[in-house]
């Protein structure tokens, strides 16, 4: 068997042996089923039979806490039957109520693509009719309107939901009936883009509030440890946290492997592809996740005369993502070297093996990564490589260290003025603004936003509330990606290659710099400002380059300061400032050579 | 905790400036017509920011009111300023026997009866559809249309034709169902595409010989509400006839929409003739665009001096709200009621009235 004898390779062949400093096995665990208090409609009832599916006690959970009006929040591992545990309570809801409607937010298009395809099964299987349809940048116009007055479950974005709350009027009926909002893998809703998600959810809760409406909230989530607290930022409601794994596990393996041990000190980046290669090579489906989305290229290049070996990452095009997601799901590729893009619940199919080319920086995602390999209940492994720092190299030293540390508390701050008044200038153009009524949303310091945006001329007080007054489209101006937000395009020739975001278009497409895609090689002949473009040619170089940058933190005002432990340690607002000022030219597996060179 | 939001608040306006400079309407260009186009090549543009600041210059110290000689309209929704103005003009007057021929010799308009049909029918002496309540296959589908041709139900018999096509011929005759005073022309000005203030709603009907152009004029946003209310009687009249251009794809869905923002119920199912698709099925190919600009210079002969163009009205309301000279807006005013009555002369071209509308 495939895993097994990677396994063994790791524990006696000399290349890998000394590098190998842990092994945690976790063993077989038992299915655990529950019963609900009264039965599933037939037709779903049916359609768990016909699958031979008998539900677990999470999902027991999740379906009486929802019958009872609650909102939910499930954050049991991937593959435990998450999707299937929000699924039959809202299809037996919208079963029972032939106008209900609910709305699924995926983080990417990618998601919802895979995910309306076990929606419309389900939907065909029961008979109960939904007409899921997929509303996001995608949908053709000529099929939008009839989704807006038909669909009773759509899936979409967070993009696509900011741009269509002003055009609540079209959608007067699905928000009239609005029963769920489904929000999946909302563990990525934390940080700047849980901000932009807990504004952006208030404002839809608002419109529904608008026709009548109050949405019950489920939220699937990779495990948190603070579950609760996360959804209740996150959506403005309580939720109830279900968190308690019924399902049945293979056999797993964890190695800890630190490639500083070995003599000669092979670099981390050699050890994951060698690691990767030998997956391969002994039959495993192998996933191996990178921290860059340059080092993921870098790997498969590395892997080069591996043909089934592919890199996948953000900014690769839709349909060039798809292909790498079938290939790993039908087995023409063994091997995806991949960004945290594919953390997300994409299936590609039974894993055998995960490989994770450093710490990812959170145990949230050491899980999910790890997650991805094991979904039937064979036996599979994963594999954490150790970079030099000092983290890594602390995990190595101390395994136990690393296996019980509790995953990490997802943050929310729905106080940042920016983010806060950016939606709330959206939410003025979607209706007149009241501070009494919409006070709950935008919370105590609404009039003091009201006042500042009257003083620029973007909002205007009317007998109506407060009105949007600006002449760009509020929508249009918020970005939900970060607080302010900017994408270039990569062009070769008259061809897309991707596209990436400012900071990233600074440090990696600079003139001069060798971008990877695909395994390609491309070097940056020019980077058009004004223009978002960034235009490459071919090149055949076994060169890559890497950006010098300085960053420069100041502090901008001091709010809070307290003595800890005979240290002055503040609180405050600083200001980041990042310079690219230079970048190095390297050849693969030498060291640095000549002096650096400066992009303008 | 004021000053993080001042400091957003000037982040917000600059970012709005910005959109205005390089992109007057970036971003969503999903529901966007055709004269809004950002890939239309814009040379206008620095004639019309030199306009608007010899505008604000030329205007400098004085008041609205002073400017625009109107009179305050109240109404449910508050108040709000209305210009009126005149010039002569006039359409043919009702002719409801003269439509009815019209539709009655089209019996491709009974449901089933395609060209071919119409003309083995026609040989065979079914001349009108009221011929045809003698045929036994179509003589249900045919007495249902001559009901709606005898109750002059103008929105069922638009529906029927203009489901053939939006530019039929035909429609222009419906038309002849209604006397000249039925007719509104519309036009609106706005901040942009949808989702933001209408900030001038102009309307105008031909009455005894003239066109009477009502414009209300928001001094500010605010009054946007009221102006809404204000024309909201005029629309829902029984008998009412929409005329506009392109008001199909944009003014009145701006209106709905506007009114939705407002929660405020209207009733907007009157019949509507959007001179666009007429313009397009007579004149594309004569002409570089059938915009209205260009259909008013080649059709009708009209040349406009100091004109903003219709991309630059929110810039130019823009430059009004914020520094409170009601310069910018002056060729707005004029430009919308310039288009009004290029609008109306249009349609009774196009409707082949008496002396052309002249």
């Amino acid at each position: 068997m495939a895993v097994r004898d990677f396994l063994d390779l790791l524990a006696t062949d000399p290349r890998f042996r000394e590098s190998v400093v842990h092994i945690e096995t976790t063993s077989r665990r038992e299915a655990r089923y529950g019963d609900l208090s009264r039965p599933l409609p037939k037709e779903l009832q049916s359609y768990c039979d016909g699958k031979g599916l008998r539900l677990y006690t999470h999902q027991c959970a999740a379906i009486e806490h929802l019958r009872t009006g609650e909102n939910i929040i499930i954050t049991t591992p991937t593959a435990s039957g998450k999707t299937l545990a929000f699924l039959l309570p809202v299809f037996e809801h919208l079963a029972a109520d032939p106008g209900a409607t609910a709305l699924f937010l995926y983080p990417t298009k990618a998601l919802a693509n895979d995910q309306v395809k076990v929606v419309r099964e389900l939907e065909r299987e029961s008979g109960i009719r939904v007409d899921a349809a997929i509303y996001d940048g995608d949908t053709p116009a000529g099929r939008r309107p009839a989704i807006r007055e038909r669909s009773r479950v759509i899936l979409s974005n967070p993009h696509e939901l900011h741009q269509v709350l002003a055009w609540h009027m079209k959608w007067s009926r699905f928000f009239r009936n609005l029963r769920f909002v489904v929000i999946d893998e909302a563990h990525r809703y934390r940080g700047v883009a849980g901000s932009h998600m807990a504004m952006l959810l208030r404002r839809l809760a608002r419109i529904a509030d608008h026709y009548g409406a109050r949405p019950q909230f489920v939220l699937s989530s990779a495990t948190l440890a603070n579950p609760g607290e996360f959804a209740a930022r996150l959506t403005g409601e309580e939720a109830i946290a279900i968190g308690e794994d019924g399902s049945p596990a293979g056999a797993k393996t964890f190695v800890l492997y630190n490639p500083s041990t070995a003599g000669g000190g092979r670099s981390a980046h050699s050890a994951t592809k060698d690691l990767l290669l030998a997956s391969v090579e002994s039959g495993c489906r192998t996933l191996c996740f990178t921290v860059s989305r340059r080092l993921a290229e870098l790997i498969a290049i590395r892997s080069g005369p591996f043909p089934a070996i592919s890199a996948y990452r953000a900014g690769y095009l839709p349909k060039d993502r798809r292909a790498i997601e079938d290939g790993l799901k039908d087995g023409s590729l063994r091997g995806v070297v991949t960004t945290n893009a594919l953390e997300l619940g994409i299936d590609v199919g039974s894993l055998d093996g995960v490989i994770i080319s450093g710490y990812p920086g959170t145990m949230i995602s050491v899980r999910q990564q790890a997650g991805r390999s094991g979904r039937r209940s064979g036996e599979s492994f994963a594999v954490l490589v150790a970079f030099e720092n000092p983290l890594d190299q602390y995990f190595m030293r101390h395994p136990q260290a690393f296996f019980s540390r509790p995953c990490e508390h997802a943050v929310v701050d729905t106080g940042n003025p920016y983010i806060l008044s950016g939606h709330l200038l959206c939410a003025a153009a979607e209706l007149p603004v009241d501070p009494e009524r919409d006070g709950r949303w935008f919370g105590p310091d609404l009039a003091g936003m009201l006042a500042a945006f009257e003083q620029v001329h973007l909002l205007r007080k009317a007998s109506r509330g407060w009105i949007y007054a600006g002449k760009g489209r509020a929508a249009d101006m918020v970005s939900l990606d970060a607080v302010s937000s900017d994408t270039f395009r990569v062009m070769h020739g008259a061809r897309l290659l991707e596209t990436m975001d400012r900071g990233q278009a600074y440090r990696e497409a600079h003139p001069g710099a060798i971008l990877l895609h695909r395994g390609e090689t491309y070097v940056v002949t020019a980077m058009d400002l004004d223009q978002h473009a960034i235009r490459v040619e071919e090149t055949d170089t076994d060169t890559y380059t890497q950006p010098l940058s300085t960053t420069d933190v100041a502090v901008v005002r001091e709010i809070r300061r307290r003595d800890i432990g005979g240290m002055q340690v503040s609180f405050g607002d600083i200001k980041v400032t990042q310079e690219v000022v230079g970048y190095t030219v390297r050849h693969y597996g030498l060291p640095p050579a000549g002096p650096p060179a400066a992009p303008p | 905790m004021a000053y993080p939001f001042d400091r957003a608040g000037r982040l917000w306006r600059a970012r709005a400036d910005r959109a205005g400079e390089h992109n007057a309407f970036g971003g969503n260009e999903r529901f966007a017509p055709g004269r809004w186009s950002p890939l239309a090549p814009f040379p206008d543009y620095d004639r019309a920011r030199r306009l608007r600041d010899d505008l604000i210059a030329g205007y400098r110290g004085r008041a609205f009111e002073d400017v625009f000689c109107g009179r305050e309209v109240a109404c449910g929704g508050g108040r709000c300023y209305r210009l009126e103005s005149r010039s002569a003009m006039d359409l043919d007057d009702r002719d409801p026997d003269r439509a009815v021929a019209a539709i009655l010799g089209d019996l491709t308009l009974v449901r089933g009866i395609g060209e071919v049909t119409e003309r083995k029918l026609k040989r065979w002496g079914y001349r009108t559809v009221a011929d045809l309540v003698r045929h036994p296959l179509y003589r249900r589908e045919a007495a249902r249309l001559l009901d709606s041709v005898a109750e002059g139900d103008v929105c069922n018999l638009l529906e029927r034709i203009g489901r053939r096509r939006r530019s039929d011929p035909l429609l222009l005759e419906v038309s002849r169902f209604h006397a000249p005073a039925d007719f509104i022309f519309l036009d609106i000005e706005t901040l942009g595409l949808f989702s933001r203030p209408i900030i001038l709603i102009g309307l105008a009907r031909v009455r005894g010989g003239s066109i009477v152009v009502h414009q209300y004029l928001l001094r500010s946003v605010d009054e946007e509400e009221a102006a809404l209310t204000a024309v909201l009687p005029d629309l829902e009249a029984v008998g009412t006839a929409l005329v506009t251009f392109n008001g199909r794809a944009f003014d009145l869905p701006y209106i709905r929409e506007r009114l939705a923002y407002y929660g405020i119920p209207a009733e907007l199912g009157m019949p509507h003739f959007d001179v666009l698709h007429f313009a397009r099925r007579r004149w594309r190919g004569s002409f570089a665009t059938c915009r209205l600009g260009t259909l008013e210079r080649e059709v009708l002969g009209v040349g406009r001096a100091d004109d903003v163009p219709g991309r630059m009205v929110p810039e130019f309301y823009d430059t009004y709200q914020r520094t409170g000279n009601p310069g910018p807006l002056v060729p707005v005013v004029e430009h919308n009621r310039q288009d009004l009555i290029s609008l109306a002369r249009l349609f009774a071209i196009l409707r082949g009235d008496g002396n052309g509308g002249a």
